[in-house]
């Protein structure tokens, strides 16, 4: 888990382990890359153990972006991460787009 | 104040709740229609799953799920819980706890065979078939006029660090037929106010499903304390139900991309809800008014404190007691009326410290009764000897370290009642007894002292074979004249044994001795009687702590010496009478003659006695015995510190105190005392007679 600033854009990988029992950690790291970059990309490939924390976090995020004028995309959402948003609720690709701002072409 | 590491948190609460579970399914062994029994046993493997998920025990939370999802059937009411299946969940729970307190030593396979065991009787039908599949149950079409239910799930926020997992809860309602579940995000702070491990998504269903009220409310039963639960009917649905959420909850869901178009196009009507967060459509009906569950706005009821840190504090306290036992005897010394006042509300806030700091070191020897439930269990079905296991006090409070030092005694004597006492069932059918034996375990206060009862149902000692063992080891002279009581007491002889073979559980003779000692070591007694054909009753005496005791303060000589305050019956003066009788060292106390030992001698006192000299009677269980003194001096609260290795092998005392002035004084051993004045009984007994 690490910032990249040699990528066009700030990219920030999330972890492998996402559930509440590292969402803390998860929490400092989006914040602090939150706090300097004007755009982050949220890179959710490598997420293998998500929860409700986990999609909060994101959903969080994303709020936090829309209200500030800092555009935060995510990307690559993991096979473990959509199955947690479909046990969620999140059961359609129109629902996630509305509530997760989502680059496409990462997906 | 070291922070304490979260799995070492995990894995005490993981013993507690193993305690639970493991007394529920016991109980229920006992009572198998107590659906609370079986709830408890639920809730603590829930926990246990959630926790250990949470704490990273993956192997734990997955082999928990798979019992949990068995036991599911017991929970339903569909299979009753036997004796087999109870076994079989234990030997589950024992793997579990292995699994989290040492991992290292548990095997898969292990795991494995006990998941086949506990299928086999919980689907006796479909045993080799996952569990997962035969739980789900079959879908079912929906009807266009179906009815169902609208609920609205809010959770407190912290539901998610106690190991709940609301998408578990949510797959468990979709298990009740098509659920249509839409999350609820208004709740979402931003990034500076959330706390990352509080939940605060929300949930809208609807559950197309003609389930009664109950069904939902199992599904939420373990949570409903920690949230809110708006539930409504849907009388109707009018538009087609949309697809459910799950087709089967063990089923891999299907990449969002490949979803079929109807859920995309289902979810659009309840987002565009969602905006405007109102829980019940106002089309909808409401014939019967909305089910709540809320919790009481409850404060931190208890708080987790490391037992060391109760020994530290007590310790502290103990010190405490002493230097205000060095104030109070320098303020009346000397004259001045402010010292005086000072010093004596120190020595009021001192006790209330002291009783305070006690208090929050005992524990309910509940906590220990749980135990031997198991054991009696298994010795039960090993010795093929059906027994009823009954407690009684288990809100007797104890300090923490005698419920500690009790274990292995209560052990001894369990294993002890049931394979020496209770009869086997043709031997107890044959005597016209019930074929199941009755164990009873019982705690009550009394006075300063807790009485912990071991008693049985069972044949009861034989005295005469007692007798010929003790007479075949020479401990008595054949022929002599003793009483019952008196020949039960070779029972607690070291290396003493009537069991004709030896056992795993017992006959080697090592046992009851080791059990006098430890008893004794607490400053307690142990009382034995039987009833030929009726059982035996083994009583332990025990003081209330080891800590501070209220003692008795006495001089002998220029020493000075505690007697444990509760050991004490009266005290009366030396009568001259009694003074002349110094051949026989017996006191007539309202016509009962009761031996006496003069301290003087025991300690070998220097200087002249005083003129008239005092006798403390003590007690243990029925037994009474004299101690004489030259003064008593008066109550004396007693911080009890342990001898040194150096005096282990003094027997006399039990311990030693400190006293206001800053010397020491030693506590007597009041159990040794009464052994030595017995001791000379018995030696006069026989020299009479000779």
């Amino acid at each position: 888990m690490a910032l990249n600033p040699t990528e066009p854009k700030w990219s920030l990988r999330l972890p492998a382990d996402c559930s509440i029992a590292a969402i803390r950690n998860v929490y400092e790291l989006i914040r602090e890359a939150f706090g300097r970059q004007e755009r982050l990309e949220i890179d959710c490939s490598s997420v293998d153990k998500a929860d409700v924390t986990s999609l909060q976090l994101l959903l969080s995020t994303a709020k936090t972006g829309q209200a500030q004028g800092r555009p935060v995309v995510l990307t690559a959402f993991s096979q473990s991460l959509r199955n947690t948003l479909r046990r969620a609720g999140f059961t359609s690709e129109a629902m996630i787009d509305q509530h997760f701002p989502q680059k496409k072409d990462g997906i | 104040m070291s922070a304490m590491d979260p799995t070492e948190i995990f894995r005490q609460e993981a013993s507690e709740l193993f305690e639970v579970l493991e007394g529920a399914l016991l109980d229920l062994g006992q009572r198998p229609d107590d659906r609370e029994l079986v709830d408890s046993a639920f809730r603590a493997l829930h926990t246990i799953k959630g926790s250990g998920a949470m704490f990273g025990f993956d192997k734990v939370a997955a082999f928990t799920h798979e019992f949990e999802t068995a036991f599911d059937r017991v929970r339903k009411g569909e299979i009753k819980p036997t004796q087999e299946l109870i076994s079989v969940a234990l030997a589950a729970k024992d793997y579990i706890r292995a699994l989290i307190e040492d991992p290292q030593s548990t095997d898969d396979i292990i795991g494995e065979a006990i998941l086949d065991d506990l299928k086999r009787f919980v689907f006796p039908d479909q045993a080799a078939a996952p569990v997962a599949e035969m739980v789900a149950p079959p879908l079912v079409p929906v009807e266009s006029k179906q009815a169902g239910w609208h609920l609205y799930l809010e959770f407190e926020s912290h539901i998610l660090r106690n190991g709940s997992n609301p998408l578990d809860l949510l797959e468990d309602l979709c298990k009740l037929g098509p659920c249509f579940v839409v999350p609820v995000t208004d709740g979402i702070p931003f990034l500076d106010e959330m706390e990352p491990e509080d939940c605060y998504l929300k949930w809208d269903v609807k559950l197309h499903a003609a389930c009664d009220k109950d069904a939902i409310d199992d599904v939420f039963m373990f949570v409903s304390d920690e949230m809110k639960l708006t539930l409504s009917p849907l009388a109707h649905v009018e538009a087609p139900a949309p697809a459910p959420l799950f087709q089967l909850l063990d089923e891999e869901p299907a990449p969002m991309a490949a979803a079929p178009a109807p859920p995309v196009e289902a979810a659009a009507a309840p987002v565009a809800e969602q905006a405007v967060p109102k829980v019940e459509p106002k089309s909808e009906p409401k014939p019967e008014p909305k089910l709540e569950a809320k919790r009481d706005d409850r404060g931190i009821a208890t708080v987790r404190v490391q037992a060391e840190r109760l020994d530290e504090l007590m310790d502290r306290v103990g010190e405490l007691v002493i230097a205000q036992a060095r104030l109070t005897q320098l303020a009346s010394s000397g004259s001045d009326l402010s010292i005086k006042m000072i010093a004596e509300e120190i020595e009021r806030l001192a006790s209330s410290l002291r009783d305070t700091t006690m208090g929050a070191r005992m524990v309910p020897i509940g906590s220990l009764f749980g135990r031997f439930r198991r054991l009696i269990h298994d010795l039960s079905r090993g010795l093929s000897k059906p027994v009823e296991f009954v407690t009684t006090g288990e809100d007797t409070e104890l300090d923490k370290t005698m419920i500690e030092c009790l274990a292995d005694p209560l052990v001894h004597l369990i294993r002890n009642a049931i394979d020496h006492g209770i009869e086997d069932t043709a031997t107890r059918s044959a005597n016209g007894k019930t074929e199941q034996g009755r164990i009873e375990l019982a705690a009550v206060h009394s006075g300063a002292q807790v009485l912990v009862t071991v008693k049985d149902n069972g044949g009861g000692l034989n005295t005469a074979r007692i007798r010929a063992k003790a007479e075949e080891q020479g401990l008595i002279a054949a022929g002599a004249v003793l009483t019952d009581h008196e020949i039960h007491q070779f029972l607690f002889h070291p290396g003493f044994s009537t069991a004709q073979t030896i056992s795993a559980l017992s006959g080697r003779g090592v046992g009851m001795d080791v059990v006098k000692r430890t008893i004794e070591n607490m400053r307690g007694s142990i009382d034995l009687s039987t009833r030929p054909g009726q059982g035996t009753t083994v009583t332990l005496r025990l003081p209330l702590t080891l800590a501070i005791i209220e003692g008795l303060l006495i001089r002998v000589g220029e020493g000075r010496y505690i007697i444990p305050l509760s050991a004490v019956e009266e005290c009366i003066e030396l009568t001259a009478e009694d003074e002349r009788s110094r051949g026989r060292n017996f006191l007539n106390v309202r016509g009962n003659l009761v031996p006496f030992l003069r301290l003087r001698e025991i300690m070998n006192a220097s200087g002249a006695p005083d003129r008239h000299q005092k006798t403390i009677i003590i007690s243990t269980g029925d037994t009474h015995v004299g101690l004489v003194a030259d003064q008593i001096i008066g109550n004396h609260q007693t911080v009890i510190k342990s001898l040194s290795k150096l005096h282990s092998d003094v027997t006399m005392f039990s311990g030693a105190t400190i006293l206001g002035d800053g010397t020491a004084a030693l506590i007597l051993d009041v159990a040794q005392l009464v052994a030595l004045a017995q001791s000379k009984v018995e030696k006069q007994h026989i020299s009479e007679a000779a």
